[in-house]
């Protein structure tokens, strides 16, 4: 998917855990690790606003959008 | 115990006794096929036609049940939105069609096999239709639990 999710980038910038998020938004690590593996196909609001208020930026922060030149990859 | 509750084990146990049925019947076909021809209900000398038919059947016809079992107990157990669904739906369509090919041959011979003809023909479309529905609930449930 060409969506990038800068999730890693965020935590380190913050210096916090991916257990320390999960717990502060009232996720699962499971579920966590399913957004920052790229594996997640949709996204919650309200998972957006907890992420975004616990990390204290903005959803674009998170997310990156790459045009895929592969063809086998489109 | 609610009724919605019996409905899985009442079919799972109707399916079991189907299939003893269906694999007595492969003992006493010949029998059944003898008496047929003693009553003068098949054709002249049609019974190697009409077992041969059956036993080309028997195989695919116990397939069939055993895929219905196994996508039952799967249910029972909660797992009803499932890739393994999806292509135990695929086996029990393509033996219904098998079955309905299989028996246009020995109808010939036995006309009150059409129906059977036809109705594991419609049933195969039938559940085509089922296995379509299946495959896109699976679908469905993989994005709702990739959903963050």
């Amino acid at each position: 998917m060409p969506i990038i999710i800068n999730l890693d980038m965020m935590l380190l910038k913050r210096k916090m855990s991916s257990a320390e998020l999960a717990a502060r938004i009232g996720m699962t690590p499971a579920n966590l690790s399913i957004l920052k593996t790229g594996k997640a196909k949709a996204v919650r609001m309200s998972t957006m606003d907890a992420i975004c208020r616990e990390l204290k930026c903005q959803p674009g922060d998170l997310f990156e959008y790459v045009e895929n030149d592969d063809p086998w990859e489109r | 115990m609610k009724r919605e509750d019996l409905a899985i084990p009442v079919t799972l146990w109707t399916n079991r006794i189907l299939m003893v049925a269906a694999i007595a019947s492969l003992f006493i076909m010949p029998a059944i096929v003898r008496w047929l021809n003693t009553v003068r209900i098949l054709v002249q000398n049609a019974n190697i036609a009409i077992l041969a038919g059956f036993y080309a059947c028997a195989p695919f016809a116990l397939w069939a049940l055993w895929s219905v079992d196994e996508l039952l107990r799967r249910i029972d157990r909660g797992a009803v939105f499932v890739t393994e669904n999806v292509t135990a739906l695929r086996r029990i369509r393509l033996c219904c069609c098998v079955v309905s090919v299989f028996c246009i041959a020995p109808s010939w011979f036995y006309p009150p096999l059409k129906i059977l003809v036809v109705i594991m023909g419609f049933l195969t479309l039938m559940i085509n239709v089922v296995c379509q529905v299946m495959k896109a609930a699976v679908a469905i449930r993989e994005e709702n639990d990739l959903t963050v």
